[in-house]
């Protein structure tokens, strides 16, 4: 009976190879988003070595644009399928989310399975005038290790203080994930302190390269300037490279006496593995996205001008916009960040006709996952 | 037919492929009709469908299902063809639109079939080589898994579960968010 031959090829009865083409159980699977496919991997032995066969994984993620995670603490709360920071530092690569809460402790987390796959100590024993510390974590692309960077930098109160900090108030230390026998105790090793007064509030991951927006507060740096930290060879880069705006941009005197405020309208992001500087222009409530397309000439074009949705800060409030990811159809996934209030929203938005959809609305942080769900380990080099 | 511009036609005409089912049964179908089928393109390029082509792993019924499809299909490849090489304004692209929802409405009613023949269906897809007609069968299966339990798909498609309850337990704690 045809349908029993049916039945048989879709259970790709390795007995019944011949009869029925494995290729077409193949793309019918590939059609299944990755939760169905995981909970499907119990059906029967060869559903389950078909979906995690890491040819499958690839092209499964080839057929399916990536998906924003939801975090809560240490866990993942959803999963929406199509590094963004926000109170915390995330640094993501491939299945790996680092989240470091400028508290004590840093953690690892794995975004496929929701483990948390490492705790690190962050803070150092030199508690004294110190900001909290941060960590981020960085792919190095030649040799596929996870590396996890700790700065500490004089504390902000420092400076409204009037306290004089130097750059060798900094601290600079990376380990390698996986390092040091118990994954607990991570073996920091300690490395050569930034070339400037580095207290960042923004910082972005890519190909293994750490970028450190700076703040002006320190006086030594353009307002847009960015500190390099090449994990590959654990050093600095002696120069900045200029912001694509720094030298466009008049502070008024207002602006000069609470520059912190202005700062805020910079971010840098990863986007499809480029750096970006996010340029929020809140008086014409629209984000400009500039791509940093020459690092040694620090040469910018301005890719992308989001336009259509309110921006706005105060004292208290800021709401922006973080781009996530451009999908293959050129749609740019966007966050709209309502700080304080953990409430946001995600949209894509579409270049060519201006126009914004609303995808859903998150409340906590978002980041991509590029990684597979269905091949936990994949490598994405 | 009036004869003035009647060669296009008679190209037409003779370019007609004769298909033969497993049943012997033949089915007259135009060249674009049947160059759908990557496989049958294949064989025309080599020369090789005279005396018709047999097809000895599709029935009369489904291969005529195949047919309606691929008619259906071709035509609006040819509209295609045409409303992009020649017009661009407003008024082509809403009969555009009109024409592809349509050609959508005719793929869902395509697929108002039994499981038995969406299984025949696929498998005379990907032998002819359909894309398009691939396409929509596969999904159609995806859709009807979707959200389904694993158990439930056993029963579906008469699949033995041949996996040790310790697999079983272990696939699951290694995949425990997806059944969140």
């Amino acid at each position: 009976m045809a349908h029993d031959e049916g039945a048989r090829w879709l259970a790709v009865a390795a007995a019944n190879y011949g009869a029925l083409p494995t290729d077409v159980l193949y793309d019918m699977l590939l059609r299944l988003p990755a939760k169905e496919l995981c909970r499907l991997r119990v059906v029967c032995r060869s559903w389950r070595s078909l979906t995690s066969d890491p040819l499958f994984a690839r092209a499964h993620s080839r057929c399916h644009s990536p998906h924003a995670v939801v975090l809560g603490f240490r866990r993942v709360v959803k999963r929406i399928p199509m590094g963004h920071r926000r109170g915390e530092v995330l640094s993501t690569h491939g299945d790996l989310l680092c989240v470091s809460h400028g508290w004590a402790l840093a953690y690892v987390l794995n975004l496929t399975t929701g483990a948390v796959v490492a705790d690190i100590t962050v803070e150092s024993r030199n508690k004294v005038n110190r900001d909290k510390p941060m960590c981020v974590m960085g792919h190095v692309p030649s040799t596929g290790e996870y590396k996890l960077l700790r700065i500490q930098s004089p504390s902000r109160d420092d400076y409204n203080n009037g306290m004089f900090v130097t750059p060798s108030q900094t601290s600079c230390q990376i380990m390698t994930l996986g390092d040091g026998g118990g994954q607990n105790r991570p073996l920091w090793r300690s490395r050569p302190r930034p070339p400037v007064l580095l207290s960042c509030w923004s910082v972005a991951i890519v190909a293994g390269v750490a970028y450190f927006l700076l703040q002006a507060e320190g006086g030594e740096a353009e307002q847009d300037s960015i500190a390099v930290f090449d994990m590959a060879t654990e050093k600095w880069k002696p120069r900045m490279i200029q912001g694509p705006l720094s030298s466009s941009i008049i502070l008024s005197a207002e602006e000069v006496m609470y520059p912190t405020i202005y700062w805020k309208q910079f971010r840098l992001a990863r986007l499809n593995e480029r750096l970006v500087t996010v340029y929020c222009n809140f008086e014409e409530s629209s984000t400009e996205l500039w791509l940093l397309v020459h690092m040694d000439e620090s040469i910018w074009i301005k890719k992308y001008t989001l336009q259509g949705t309110r921006l706005f800060w105060d004292e208290h409030n800021i709401c922006y916009h973080h781009p996530l990811t451009v999908l293959d159809d050129g749609r740019i996934i966007i966050v709209w960040v309502d700080r304080p209030s953990p409430a946001g929203s995600l949209s894509a938005y579409d270049p060519r006709t201006s126009t914004w959809a609303d995808l859903a609305t998150v409340s906590g942080d978002v980041v991509m996952h590029h990684g597979s769900l269905l091949c936990p380990n994949l490598s994405w080099g | 037919m009036a004869s003035a511009g009647s060669g296009d036609e008679k190209a037409a005409a003779a370019a007609m492929i004769t298909l033969i089912s497993s049943d012997n049964e033949k089915f007259e179908v135009t060249e674009a009709t049947a160059t759908l089928s990557q496989t049958i393109r294949h064989m025309i390029e080599d020369g090789c469908t005279d005396g018709g082509v047999p097809l000895p792993n599709v029935t009369s019924k489904i291969l005529a299902r195949v047919i309606e499809y691929c008619k259906k299909h071709a035509t609006a490849a040819a509209g295609e063809e045409g409303s992009s090489s020649s017009f661009s304004d407003a008024a082509f692209l809403e009969v555009d639109r009109a024409f592809l929802e349509e050609l959508e409405e005719f793929d869902d009613a395509f697929l108002e079939v039994d499981r038995a023949t969406l299984f025949d269906l696929i498998l005379a897809a990907n032998y002819l080589d359909i894309k398009g007609l691939l396409n929509l069968t596969c999904q159609k299966v995806a859709d009807s898994v979707k959200g389904k339990t694993p158990e439930q798909i056993r029963e579906m498609y008469n699949i033995v579960n041949d996996l040790t309850p310790e697999e079983e337990a272990e696939i699951r704690r290694e995949t425990q968010w997806a059944f969140e």
